[in-house]
């Protein structure tokens, strides 16, 4: 069909873009694993440590500024004017996403959108944390749409590296085990090894030198690991 | 169509998933509203579309000769046909564009004409808008929509598909293209109100959506600025971004929106600008006046699309006409757009009266005034019921090797029993607009 124009006929990665791009990934990353990680502290809430979120305060490196689990949940979830809050989390990839629009695509963006309209319904944020299943299958349909739509490797690789890099921090952060981060770094490390120009290849190579069993939880790996981009 | 109508719930559920907004400024601050989308389209028959096409061609035409003429010769100035005052003292004229002729001598590559239908059935023109006329993309995207979500709706009815827009602009930006060279959307930014559209033009016509810093020029060329210094030479730009606004070392020094130097490249034929520079002079509501003149001047030809009724309070006998009449008149602005600076003569009190009177006799050149056309109101849904509402029509032109009418337009309605005013940074509304087959 004549009417429907499809095909790039440019393409162009300016250092701004570069950013969004990296930061699209982190954040997009950020909104899944976070609901993941909460799920687990939620659960052991239910009859193991009735203050399990303090402690997911701790590995995630905020304040814990809550009063209660019920506060947390309220606000940690919902609160627009909390900038740690998932649901600013959620406007943080929409940021980077509306100004990507040309090269994730409208069908990329619209997981986004739709997460945004679903976190924003009263009732879903009566329901707290079970509410929130939906996002994590957008954001699964939104990974899943970057591989499937995004064919410019250099784009979609950009995007990728970011989720990676925020992926080895969140797991260790959370305390995972060394050959689960480790499969995670090697996922980072064959994404590099493609069509990505905007890792610093000083820093990886010093990455590599301390990602180790004994060092992976050392702060100075979380330090290099966050210093990787560059553009 | 019926079943269109019944579906409005499930097409606003899609608009909602695309995003399709635009911003505003309320009170200083930016929100971002999804624009009200009425699924009754507006039906234009194929009889009333020709005449309609060759109309907005013909004017279009003559607009683009004038631009030329007006920044070179000047020989419709000197023919007397327009005073000269009302190019200099228009404040879309610019002193900085003289001389300077556009890659393929275009200046105004897509034109956003706005017509209302009389009730007599005859189509009028409004306005034209030269410069950045924007709103094509979301009868765009609405069409992409209902024909998801209504298919049968299209196939009993026989319309021009309106999703080629992304096409027509992409053609035209080859066209003008220079040295084969990058083509670029220039967009002020994500809080600019019409940024939806930047960025969904950018991705249906396949081009680079670009900000400020992404580009520099260097030696009077401009660059795509890429990851460590890389640079690829741009060729054409379609900005979105207003002239004075474009260039900080040559208009307006504390614009962060624009590009140093773009000028220069721009005016030593190194870049081509979508649309050009200076248009304003052209699409200011003043000159409007003169357009069935140009016609009639450049093309020898009567103008197939008439002016609503205007009168230039410049001329001593328009300017006594006016004062007379004020009561049944709308007064505009020359300077305003977007449906501010329009007034009703009859919902003005006597302060209100007096207080435009002075206006008008000491700053003849600021105003024009109109009848008021009685144009037709279209049928909108407001819940389960059918309203009738005012409503106007954008039709978009684009100028490449040929002039050619978009097979579509922005129908925008306003949502006021009362109101004439359909912008909708004013609460207005829009819907598709279908040019049938036959």
């Amino acid at each position: 069909m004549e009417t429907l124009t499809k095909i790039k006929v440019n393409s162009g990665v300016s250092s701004a873009k570069a950013s969004r791009l990296y930061w699209l990934g982190r954040y997009a990353e950020r909104v899944y694993l976070t609901l993941h990680m909460l799920r687990k502290h939620f659960d052991m809430m239910i009859d193991e440590d009735k203050d399990a979120y303090i402690i997911f305060c701790t590995k995630m490196g905020i304040e814990n500024k809550y009063t209660s689990a019920d506060d947390f949940t309220k606000r940690y979830l919902f609160d627009c004017s909390n900038p740690e809050s998932v649901i600013n989390m959620l406007d943080r990839v929409k940021d980077n996403a509306m100004m990507l629009r040309e090269e994730i695509m409208t069908e990329t963006l619209c997981y986004i959108e739709l997460s945004i309209a679903h976190m924003n319904k009263p009732e879903v944020q009566s329901a707290g944390i079970e509410g929130l299943q939906r996002i994590t299958d957008y954001m699964l349909a939104f990974w899943g749409s970057i591989d499937e739509r995004i064919v410019d490797n250099q784009i979609r690789h950009s995007i990728k590296f970011g989720k990676f890099v925020e992926s080895l921090d969140l797991h260790i952060r959370f305390d995972y085990q060394f050959n689960r981060v480790e499969g995670i770094f090697n996922r980072l490390l064959h994404t590099i090894e493609k069509e990505c120009y905007i890792c610093d290849e000083m820093t990886l190579l010093t990455l590599k030198q301390h990602f180790t069993f004994d060092d992976y939880k050392n702060i100075g790996v979380l330090q290099l690991i966050n210093s990787l981009f560059r553009a | 169509m019926y079943s269109l109508v019944k579906q409005r719930d499930t097409v606003n559920k899609w608009m909602e998933r695309f995003g399709v907004r635009f911003g505003i400024y309320k009170g200083g601050n930016f929100h971002e509203q999804l624009f009200p989308f009425d699924p009754i389209p507006r039906v234009i028959s194929h009889r009333d579309w020709i005449e309609i096409e060759a109309g907005l061609i013909q004017r279009v035409k003559a607009l683009n000769m004038f631009l030329e003429d007006v920044y070179n010769e000047k020989n419709i100035v000197k023919a007397g046909i327009i005073p000269e005052e009302f190019i200099y003292s228009s404040s879309g004229y610019m002193a900085q564009c003289e001389g300077i002729t556009p890659s393929k001598k275009i200046f105004s590559h897509i034109s956003g004409i706005d017509l209302v239908q009389a009730k007599d059935g005859k189509w009028i023109v409004l306005e034209d808008n030269l410069r950045i006329p924007s709103g094509a993309s979301y009868p765009m995207i609405a069409r992409t929509v209902t024909r998801k979500v209504s298919p049968e709706t299209f196939k009993e009815n026989a319309v021009f598909d309106n999703r080629n827009y992304s096409t027509m602009i992409r053609r035209a930006m080859d066209y003008v293209n220079i040295d084969n060279g990058l083509q670029v959307i220039l967009t002020p930014g994500r809080y600019n109100s019409a940024y939806f559209e930047h960025s969904y033009l950018a991705e249906k016509a396949g081009v680079i959506l670009a900000f400020a810093d992404d580009l520099i020029v260097e030696n009077d060329m401009v660059y795509y600025k890429g990851l460590f210094d890389k640079r690829e030479r741009v060729g054409v730009i379609y900005r979105r971004i207003s002239d004075e606004y474009l260039d900080p070392l040559a208009f307006e020094s504390t614009s962060l929106l624009g590009v140093p130097n773009l000028m220069r490249a721009y005016a030593k034929g190194n870049v081509a600008l979508m649309n050009a520079l200076g248009n304003g002079v052209a699409d200011d509501k003043g000159i409007y006046y003169f357009v069935p003149k140009m016609v009639e001047y450049y093309l020898g030809e009567k103008a197939i699309l008439q002016n609503a009724p205007t009168y230039l309070p410049y001329y001593e006998d328009d300017k006594k006409y006016v004062l007379e009449n004020l009561k049944t008149l709308v007064i505009k602005d020359v300077a305003e757009a977007g449906g501010y600076g329009v007034m009703f003569g009859r919902e003005m009190n006597d302060e209100q009266l007096a207080n435009i009177t002075h206006l008008i006799e000491t700053e003849p050149r600021r105003w024009i005034a109109q009848e008021v056309i009685d144009f037709i109101d279209l049928e909108i849904m407001d819940g389960e019921d059918r309203i009738y509402r005012k409503a106007d029509l954008r039709a978009f032109v684009i100028s490449e090797a040929e002039t050619k009418v978009w097979h579509s337009g922005l129908t925008r309605y306003t949502r006021s029993p009362t109101s004439f005013i359909v912008n909708s940074s004013q609460g207005g509304g829009f819907k598709d607009t279908w040019i049938m087959k036959k």
